[in-house]
């Protein structure tokens, strides 16, 4: 332990001051933390979600179109735009602008929308009532087929898929609710009756609910996403210095004393796990610190954290110890700086991103998240999440544990094995 | 007398090579001799360091070092003996103190006579006024002392050292080779490697000469100078017994 302590001492003071080194283990995933979470936390708010403005050409002056565009606007956020410039627009200006990429979407509404959507659904009821109530033929109106006219979206070519999609069934919801409700009141003028009970009430009724097991109510968010993330991410970086630091050492004369010194490679390399340990888990609480107390002053809410600090804690050490391990195994396989840092950061951004730190694992495909399955961080960050959002148990977390602890032990023992074996034979 | 380390029949050969760097080599070094190992740049003496110090496992032969076996026992013989590199084995971004008390705590020697060690030793080798400072602001010559005490805290009783005055000034020079003389006639075994031929002549009692892994010539100092009946330096005997130049 003499020994182990000594090392550790060293090991201490050359990490204190290497300042740019530090600069990169602390500064670095919090300004990373402080950028992404504002950003995605804004993406993912209703108040203030991302508006694309809709060109709009209204040629019908009727009632409906009135209330379905003001409908969009209150109810699904769309800001329309009914000038160019200042002035109002042809269908061909519109067009030309949305070609140009200045504006994204246009929609068009064709005259007498209104007018000929009440006719429409006029004449439909009277030819229902002409089927069940004898004598009522002489009310339907024209016995020809009335033409609402179609409302027109254009799209900017660079609009995906998804926000296609969105627009188009929002302008549909919309749309057939106030169909059902046209309708409804087209049978009370009818019948003089008072249907209202029925545009009221809904037949099918939802209820969202996102299961919760400790009944703490806490769902997903960027905050609670981001924290271990970038967390983990932070100290997944480790293996930059530490891998770094080795080799360092290896290309001085310092490894050839090193390796007549009557001390294991395991003692020397225990000395590194522990304090590269301790900085993983000083990076976390940094990070947990960011998440409690900086995001409420930048308009987030904070992380809510109560009764789950142990078990964070033990994620976290978990984690730093699959990291640390990581860069012990490239620090001793590589032999030159050229090969420690370039691989090391590589390695770390693929981890990173095929274990869901910035994209979710649920929304991958499925064999992209039999691949997540692989990533160490992928495992931090499951137990992360279990200990945040659902059970907080050890249980519950100990397969993940489990799979951090195995691959840290599996990377020390070919770190040890390589150094006996391949780096005294040379 | 007492063999301090003893080789029989040595050989080494690295992967990916067809030569042996060790071919064979049988050698012994008594207790309390300074023995200089030369030879000519790829001749096989690092191999030969690099082997008894435990750096390389031996291929074949066998190696006793103090009385222990070198496979066997490598780590009690790590504890018996001092190496100082010919590069600079000390971390830049420690102070000379801090370096000391790292490798002086790898060799298990506790912390207050580690401490009583140092102060001595610093004030030995004139550096205890730059015991707090940094070694990345030390000369030459002072690393090259820091160096040498680094591998000295644990009182070794032999002592391997490859090129200790390289690239020294003459003062730091006269130091470091006063420094050993005393320590050898405090009975410590010194295995000392060198390009510095007149040195090793005036420092060593024994001396080898090494080329192609194999011992050319080896001997008391003065019997290998005599060695054809007329005195020569140790230059043209090297030069004789290499075909190279130095």
């Amino acid at each position: 332990m003499y020994k182990i302590y000594n090392a550790i001492v060293k090991e201490w003071i050359l990490l204190k001051r290497d300042l740019f080194g530090l600069i990169i283990i602390f500064m670095m995933p919090i300004i990373l933390i402080l950028t992404i979470t504002p950003i995605q936390y804004s993406i993912e708010s209703k108040d203030d979600q991302a508006q694309i403005p809709i060109l709009l050409i209204n040629e019908d002056d009727g009632e409906l179109s009135k209330e379905m565009l003001a409908k969009l606007e209150t109810e699904n956020n769309i800001k329309f735009i009914d000038e160019v410039k200042g002035k109002p627009f042809s269908l061909e200006e519109g067009k030309k602008v949305i070609e140009n990429g200045r504006q994204k979407v246009m929609l068009v509404i064709p005259e007498g929308f209104s007018a000929n959507a009440q006719n429409k659904i006029d004449d439909n009821i009277a030819r229902i009532l002409s089927q069940v109530i004898p004598g009522y033929e002489e009310e339907v109106s024209t016995g020809k087929e009335i033409e609402i006219g179609e409302i027109q979206i254009f799209f900017d070519p660079i609009i995906t898929g998804n926000i296609k999609s969105d627009i188009r069934s929002s302008i549909k919801q919309i749309t057939s609710e106030m169909e059902t409700e046209m309708i409804y009141k087209s049978f009370e003028n009818e019948f003089e009756a008072d249907l209202s009970f029925m545009m009221e009430e809904e037949l099918v009724n939802f209820k969202e609910q996102t299961l919760d097991l400790d009944k703490t109510n806490l769902t997903p968010s960027p905050i609670q996403h981001n924290m271990p993330a970038w967390a983990l991410f932070a100290m997944f970086l480790i293996v930059v210095p530490l891998s770094i630091n080795m080799v360092k050492e290896k290309n001085q004369g310092t490894y050839i004393r090193l390796k007549t010194l009557p001390v294991s490679s395991l003692q020397l390399i225990a000395s590194k796990i522990i304090v590269y340990l301790i900085v993983c888990v000083i990076q976390f609480y940094l990070m947990l610190l960011v998440s409690i107390y900086v995001f409420p002053m930048m308009g987030m809410p904070a992380l809510q954290v109560s009764g789950k600090m142990f078990y964070l804690f033990i994620v976290a050490v978990f984690s730093g110890l699959a990291a640390v391990g990581f860069g012990v195994l490239i620090g001793t396989v590589a032999k030159t700086l050229e090969q420690s840092a370039p691989f090391g950061s590589t390695a770390v951004v693929i981890l990173a991103a095929i274990g869901g730190l910035w994209f979710p694992v649920y929304a991958m495909s499925e064999s992209m998240q039999k691949v997540a399955r692989i990533s160490p961080m992928n495992w931090g960050l499951e137990g992360f999440y279990h200990v945040l959002l659902r059970d907080t148990s050890f249980i519950s977390i100990l397969p993940y544990l489990s799979l951090l602890l195995l691959f840290f032990i599996l990377n020390i023992v070919i770190a040890v094995i390589y150094e006996k074996k391949v780096n005294t034979q040379i | 007398m007492q063999k301090s380390i003893l080789i029989k029949n040595l050989s080494h050969q690295y992967i990916g090579t067809d030569v042996k760097a060790i071919d064979n080599l049988t050698l012994e070094v008594e207790t309390g001799e300074i023995f200089a190992l030369l030879g000519p740049n790829g001749a096989g003496k690092t191999t030969l360091i690099s082997i008894l110090t435990g750096l390389i496992k031996p291929q074949a032969g066998e190696v006793m070092i103090e009385g222990h076996d070198l496979v066997r026992e490598t780590d009690k013989i790590q504890a018996l003996i001092g190496v100082v590199p010919q590069e600079y084995a000390i971390y830049p971004k420690l102070t000379a103190k801090e370096n000391l008390q790292f490798f002086g705590s790898m060799y298990g020697v506790r912390k207050k006579e580690l401490d009583q060690r140092i102060e001595e030793g610093l004030k030995k080798m004139n550096l205890f006024e730059f015991a707090n400072r940094k070694i990345e602001t030390f000369s030459g010559g002072m690393k090259r002392r820091i160096n040498l005490l680094a591998g000295l805290l644990h009182q070794p009783k032999l002592l391997f050292l490859d090129e200790p005055t390289v690239g020294v000034d003459v003062r730091s020079k006269r130091m470091i080779i006063d420094f050993l003389t005393e320590l050898n006639q405090d009975g410590v075994t010194i295995i000392y490697t060198s390009h510095l031929l007149q040195e090793a002549q005036d420092f060593c009692s024994r001396v080898a000469v090494m080329d192609q892994g194999i011992i050319q010539v080896e001997g008391k100092t003065e019997e290998v100078l005599m060695r054809d009946g007329k005195m020569r330096s140790l230059e043209e005997i090297f030069l004789e017994n290499t075909n190279r130049n130095v």
